[in-house]
């Protein structure tokens, strides 16, 4: 970098967000909320990260519990009831399990409305290059503009750039894990009711007990109660339609370092003629930009592989075309802080130190069945038999746990899990939170990814950021009840009035000390949930 | 602290655009070494990103630009084996992977992501020239060095980061959206004017005026380019454009978010105003609006770094491939010199 006096300062904040993704949004927003001047900003051209470049149209459910109860709410539970709004999402969404379908293009936009309705300003084709530190402490960060190198200047810096760049770059403690990356595409002229035909003249054929989405009946009952068609990740390791044709040579599961072509999701919502298609794999060892591109470069060549085959093969795709492919190689995890505290595969916290299992090979296949719960390994089962809340004293959100479905049959717990504000804590820098899902304090680094976690952990950086910057203090000496009050304001749950009266969140009226709700949290739309 | 590579190459190409990726082309070709530098994740600039999937094969002005406008035509096009007479549009996200093919058959490396930090000098006793650009990437930083940069971002970036004086040009910032939905015939009848019908494609203008204030900016739509596929039922509309007060990167972050959202007001009046639009729907909205025009470069005194975006004309898929080429001669006459 040249030198500092040379480098124009080109704007200041209270609390400087890199990285527009949901983690990033949603920091931006809870920053802003708390009344704090926000910059937000992001290299690519609209908002949402990987969610909105992947068009990942299923928000992962965290926000429902398998006995109905919406305990993830917040700035997650905003966005998504303006997309339904706007008739941008399922209207009936509500449902423990993983098919929150939206348009991932109205995504972008919603984002866009939500930072002009609260006043962030956003700066897009800004790469946040490096942290620029006052001693150990986070004051901003150098970015690129089309205009050179600049600065900006803060008294909070939020981390969301996926592979926490600006703890790394403030040589923060890191750890690396092997992830998996996947280019998706989207089809148009795609018939999907022909596709849920097929399968209701073949029900035997639909894989039973892969993501969620357990059988045929349910994928029925998606398609005919909730307008959505859902063909979950993985599936196609379990569909004669791809089985066959690679037993018979017409279809290679595997093309050099990319595999599981044959994964094969497929969302799409009823009334509408396209759907996004995920289907590839890569173990991504590396970020080295030599590798990345040349990863990126032949993941498009997979996805017209892929394409070729389904338009070919697949009832409903006879006149499909690739419309539209994601920008951007999406990686699910690399780099995460390691922070005092972590975030592991049964779900707890804890302070010991966890060296991630073999990262750089088989840990990434591990990681995404642990994530799933579909793996009875005894080293990585969750621990998911008896179904208890887990609590954390820095509880910035809860969301429901989830179950080892080999195990029991579910995926998705009556149980809550809290997730702590301590994972965003890099070790060795002050003023700088990690927020990312992928990029907190976690082993497996896949623990909290996912929209809603990210949106979660992102509106209590924010939070915190804000609180800090006012009372002039680092983020790490904040005191967490007020960071909880803060959240409680913003809408976010962190549990009935037994555990807010546990967390001392609660006056001495039996009112929250933040928002007006007590007792059995508000659930809206209860009767249509489905258990 | 953070790694730092070097890459020693002949020519740097910094924009992943259809100028630049045919800048690198002609180049590579000539047996130099060459690295194109993308900071989005795919080739193509507006021909890809920005949806301008148009190419008026008649404004081609010699053999060279005509073939490669013609190899586009063919390679990406939306039906293997269709011939450009059949079509005069090619497919955006096919343009990625031909584009991508053609630099890697020329031997161009190609990196996306990467973020340009800084100019790389070159000085001696009398001059200090451009020689190669620093970039940020998500494993330390890139220098790359090289005897001759070409520049073929939108904004002129690397003759920014070389101190460069610019006025700003053009005032406007314009985008393209992606529908599907749309059937020929209600296009045909909601057209202001046809400009080219083919067997698959049917190009024209389209009257849609209304606007939207966003505090300072003024987003509105007039005539747009329509730009449709019989066979894929697809349909850009180009056009959507943001009038700037100037040129800095808040006003122009300001222009994207707005654009994004007037193409959704767009849809929706379309679907009240014009008749057999109701089913019309956005599969996306261009992520690239076109900065072209925006900033002029009166001088540029260094002859190691080549601006192939110069003027205030709009973008055009020829006027690009053009650039390209003429940019590519005059890096490789500067490299002859030594």
């Amino acid at each position: 970098m040249r030198e500092m006096k040379e480098i124009r300062e080109i704007a200041a904040a209270d609390v400087l967000v890199c990285g527009g993704g949901c983690a990033g949004c949603a920091a931006a927003l809870g920053a802003a909320k708390a009344g704090a001047d926000v910059i937000l900003l992001e290299r690519g051209t609209y908002l949402g990260g990987i969610a909105a470049s992947s068009m990942i149209s299923n928000v992962y459910n965290h926000y429902v519990t398998r006995d109905g109860r919406l305990v993830m709410r917040g700035i997650g539970l905003e966005w998504m009831q303006r997309m339904v709004k706007k008739n941008a999402a399922a209207e009936r969404w509500q449902y423990p399990d993983g098919r929150l379908v939206h348009d991932p293009e109205q995504m972008k936009v919603t984002f866009d409305e939500m930072m002009a309705d609260y006043g962030v300003k956003v700066l897009y084709r800004t790469m946040a290059m490096e942290p620029y530190r006052i001693g150990n402490r986070a004051a901003g960060a150098y970015v690129n503009t089309p205009d050179g190198p600049a600065l900006i200047r803060a008294e909070q810096v939020v981390d969301t750039t996926g592979e926490c760049d600006m703890a790394w770059g403030a040589d923060a403690p890191v750890r690396y894990a092997c992830g998996m990356a996947t280019l998706t595409f989207k089809f148009a002229n795609v018939d999907l009711e022909k596709l849920y035909r097929h399968f209701k003249n073949h029900p035997e054929t639909f894989p039973v007990g892969i993501d969620a989405m357990k059988n045929f009946e349910e994928f029925e009952k998606v398609w005919l109660e909730r307008d959505v068609l859902y063909f979950p990740h993985s599936g196609g390791e379990d569909w004669d339609l791809f089985q066959d044709a690679i037993k018979e040579g017409r279809f290679k599961r595997e093309l050099g370092d990319i595999f599981a072509m044959d994964s094969c999701c497929i969302i799409g919502r009823k009334g509408t003629d396209t759907a996004v298609i995920n289907s590839q794999m890569w173990r991504i060892r590396s970020l080295d930009p030599f590798v990345l591109s040349d990863a990126e470069s032949r993941a498009h060549e997979a996805v017209y592989y892929v394409a070729d085959f389904m338009v070919k093969n697949i009832p409903g795709f006879e006149h499909a075309y690739v419309a539209q492919i994601s920008d951007e190689l999406a990686l699910r995890v690399s780099r995460g802080i390691e922070g005092s505290i972590t975030f592991d595969k049964d779900e707890h916290t804890t302070a010991d130190k966890i060296v991630s299992d073999d990262p750089t090979a088989n840990g990434t296949d591990i990681e995404y069945n642990i994530l799933r719960g579909l793996t009875d390994d005894p080293r990585y089962a969750k621990s998911a038999d008896k179904e208890e809340d887990i609590y954390a004293p820095d509880v910035i959100a809860c969301r429901p746990r989830q179950m080892n479905f080999k195990r029991t049959g579910e995926f998705v717990s009556r149980a809550t899990v809290d997730i702590p504000f301590g994972v965003m804590v890099p070790k060795g820098v002050e003023n700088l939170l990690a927020a990312s899902g992928k990029g907190v304090s976690a082993v497996p680094q896949t623990m909290l990814r996912y929209q809603s976690a990210g949106m979660a952990l992102g509106q209590a950086a924010g939070a915190a950021a804000a609180l800090a910057a006012r009372l002039k203090i680092t983020v790490r000496s904040l005191d967490i009840h007020k960071l909880q009050k803060e959240l409680l304001e913003q809408d976010v749950w962190l549990g009935g009035e037994k555990r807010l009266k546990e967390l001392g969140l609660l006056a001495e009226a039996g009112e929250p000390a933040g928002n007006g709700e007590i007792g059995e949290e508000k659930n809206e739309g209860k009767t249509d949930i489905c258990v | 602290m953070k790694e730092r590579q070097t890459f020693v190459c002949d020519v740097l190409v910094i924009g992943g655009s259809l100028e630049g990726c045919i800048a690198a082309l002609e180049v590579s070709r000539e047996g130099k070494k060459v690295l194109l530098a993308e900071e989005g994740g795919a080739l193509g600039g507006m021909a890809s990103g920005g949806l301008m999937t148009y190419i008026p094969l008649q404004q081609a002005d010699s053999a060279k630009v005509r073939e490669y406008a013609e190899n586009i035509l063919r390679d990406a096009s939306e039906q293997p084996g269709q011939s450009t007479e059949d079509c005069t549009l090619f497919n955006d996200q096919k343009l990625k992977v031909v584009l991508r093919r053609m630099l890697d058959a020329a031997g161009v490396t190609v990196l996306t992501h990467v973020y340009p930090a800084d100019m790389l000098w070159r000085e001696d006793a009398s001059s200090k020239l451009p020689a190669g650009l620093r970039f940020c990437t998500k494993n330390g930083w890139l220098n790359v060095e090289a005897s001759v940069v070409i520049d073929g971002t939108d904004l002129t970036e690397a003759g920014c980061m070389a101190g460069l004086a610019w006025k700003k040009g053009r005032g406007c910032a314009v985008a393209g959206v992606k529908f599907n939905g749309i059937g020929t015939d209600s296009l045909r009848l909601a057209a202001a004017s046809i400009l080219e019908e083919t067997r698959e494609s049917l190009t024209g203008t389209v009257v849609c005026g209304f606007s939207a204030d966003r505090g300072d900016l003024k987003l509105y739509t007039e005539r747009l380019l329509f730009l449709h596929s019989r066979c894929l039922g697809e349909t850009v509309l180009y056009g959507l454009s943001a009038d700037l007060k100037a040129v800095d990167c808040f006003t122009l972050s300001d222009a994207r978010a707005g654009l994004r959202i007037l193409a959704y007001r767009l849809r929706d009046w379309m679907r009240e105003n014009l008749e057999g639009f109701g089913e019309a729907d956005i599969i996306h909205v261009a992520p690239l609006i076109s900065c072209y025009g925006l900033r002029i470069f009166d001088s540029n005194p260094y002859d190691t770094l080549i601006l192939l975006n110069q003027h205030t004309k709009e973008y055009d898929n020829i006027n690009a491939i053009a650039a390209g080429i003429e940019g590519a001669g005059k890096a490789l006459g500067r490299i002859e010199l030594g």
